[in-house]
């Protein structure tokens, strides 16, 4: 696990600022908004700063298993930087749930952190490269989808631009696993390619767990908080149009997966 | 929205390798000649182009070798690979749906712990806190009683 808040790195990607320009005033953004739902959006960002942190964990992992496996350098770099970034992340939500609040809110508790160990794979090496694939090229993968149907809904100029910082790392983290799938040793392919769409099973599961509203909200949508139902709907949607056409285009094989996924992808 | 998303996380992936495929091709592995031309050819203008489907593995080939391996994975070991937890996500939950977790527990002290809406921020000056609740991954219920000995101080 790395350090529970760390300061942020001078050599990160924003040279140790939280975003990579500053945010607006939020003035304009919160005016109308009760007080009610202001606590209800600090909540939201607030809690989210805590899953952001909890990834810094992830990251960690996946860097781990990068340098393990003799990766790229650009890849082996870019994880590293990803660690800082959900650092980052953690602490553009806190600060965000502050002006929500209206008050300087402290960190959010240490979520606790574990992550698949696919024990039955045959080796470190296979091991490593399911970890790169499953959190890059899947829960990255669908973290951008939530961020660009979250974007897709908010109208609030705050809130949009918060999200925007946090959808272009994400897009960055998603590059890592798919840069990785286009290098990946021909000697773990194989293998891998029978992990697919067992990967794809785990976390879009866990992404399907994450509560949102089931009807829409209009004050949390203009804010950036998606109906459960627009969430389903580009989670399955990133699963057709770029995990499919993306491990196809790096020479996997991807019948079980449109199979899978024309049944409804069922994780169940 | 998602072609576009097609392009910029999969095909612009090649901006990120700064030696192309050939750092973790092995000299004995049958494809290093086309991964180490496609190292060359990505090198060249890197930042405009996807890697060269021509230099990927042989997908024909691959698929042999898939079905081969596939046929040594059974179905109870696929149901258990699948049965497993997935990364966990950035986003977060909401203290409003306590009972789906991950989620928050806050305290009064002297109080014990209550879920409930508004939990995630403690009022220090009515001497609250506020901790993880932690997720029982078959239920998917929070365990606040879990709290102190899953998390760190």
């Amino acid at each position: 696990m790395t350090a529970a808040h760390p300061s942020l790195s001078p050599a990160g990607r924003w040279n140790g600022r939280v975003t990579s320009r500053p945010l607006p005033d939020p003035a304009e953004s919160l005016r109308g908004l009760s007080l009610a739902e202001r606590a209800l959006l600090a909540n939201i960002w607030l809690s989210q700063s805590a899953t952001e942190r909890r990834v810094a964990d992830a990251f960690a992992v996946v860097h781990r298993a990068l340098v393990a496996l003799d990766a790229d350098a650009g890849l082996i770099e870019t994880a590293a930087r990803a660690v800082d970034d959900e650092h980052r992340h953690a602490e553009l939500c806190r600060l965000v749930a502050s002006q929500y609040a209206g008050k300087s809110l402290p960190h959010p508790p240490l979520l606790p952190f574990a992550h698949p160990t696919h024990p039955s794979a045959s080796s470190d090496r296979v091991r490593q490269c399911l970890y790169v694939l499953g959190q890059c090229a899947f829960n990255e993968t669908f973290a951008s989808a939530y961020l660009e149907a979250a974007l897709a809904c908010a109208t609030v100029t705050y809130a949009k631009s918060a999200i925007r910082e946090l959808l272009s790392d994400e897009i960055d983290h998603s590059r890592v696993g798919w840069a990785f799938a286009a290098t990946m040793p021909q000697r773990e392919r194989a293998e891998v390619q029978s992990w697919l769409l067992d990967l794809a099973i785990c976390n879009l599961r866990e992404w399907r767990a994450i509560a949102l509203p089931s009807v829409s909200n209009p004050v949390v949508l203009r804010h950036g908080v998606p109906a459960k139902d627009k969430v389903e709907a580009a989670l399955l949607s990133v699963i057709d149009a770029v995990m499919i056409p993306g491990f196809e285009r790096f020479g996997f094989a991807v019948d079980e997966l449109r199979h899978w996924r024309a049944q409804g992808a069922p994780t169940e | 929205m998602a072609s576009k998303l097609f392009q910029t996380l999969v095909v612009s992936s090649s901006l990120l390798l700064s030696s192309g495929c050939a750092a973790v091709v092995r000299a004995d592995e049958p494809d290093a000649e086309s991964d180490v031309a496609l190292a060359d050819a990505s090198s060249s203008d890197r930042a405009l182009s996807a890697p060269d489907a021509s230099a990927q593995p042989d997908a024909s080939a691959m698929d042999a070798t898939v079905r081969d391996s596939g046929a040594l994975v059974d179905a109870s070991h696929r149901d258990a690979r699948r049965r497993e937890a997935g990364w966990p996500t950035t986003k977060g939950s909401f203290c409003e749906f306590p009972e789906v977790g991950p989620s928050f527990c806050c305290s009064t002290t002297g109080n014990g712990w209550e879920h409930g809406t508004g939990c995630c921020i403690p009022d220090p000056d009515d001497d609250q806190r506020c901790v993880a609740c932690v997720l029982d991954p078959e239920t998917r219920t929070c365990d606040p009683n879990a709290v102190d000995a899953a998390v760190s101080p």
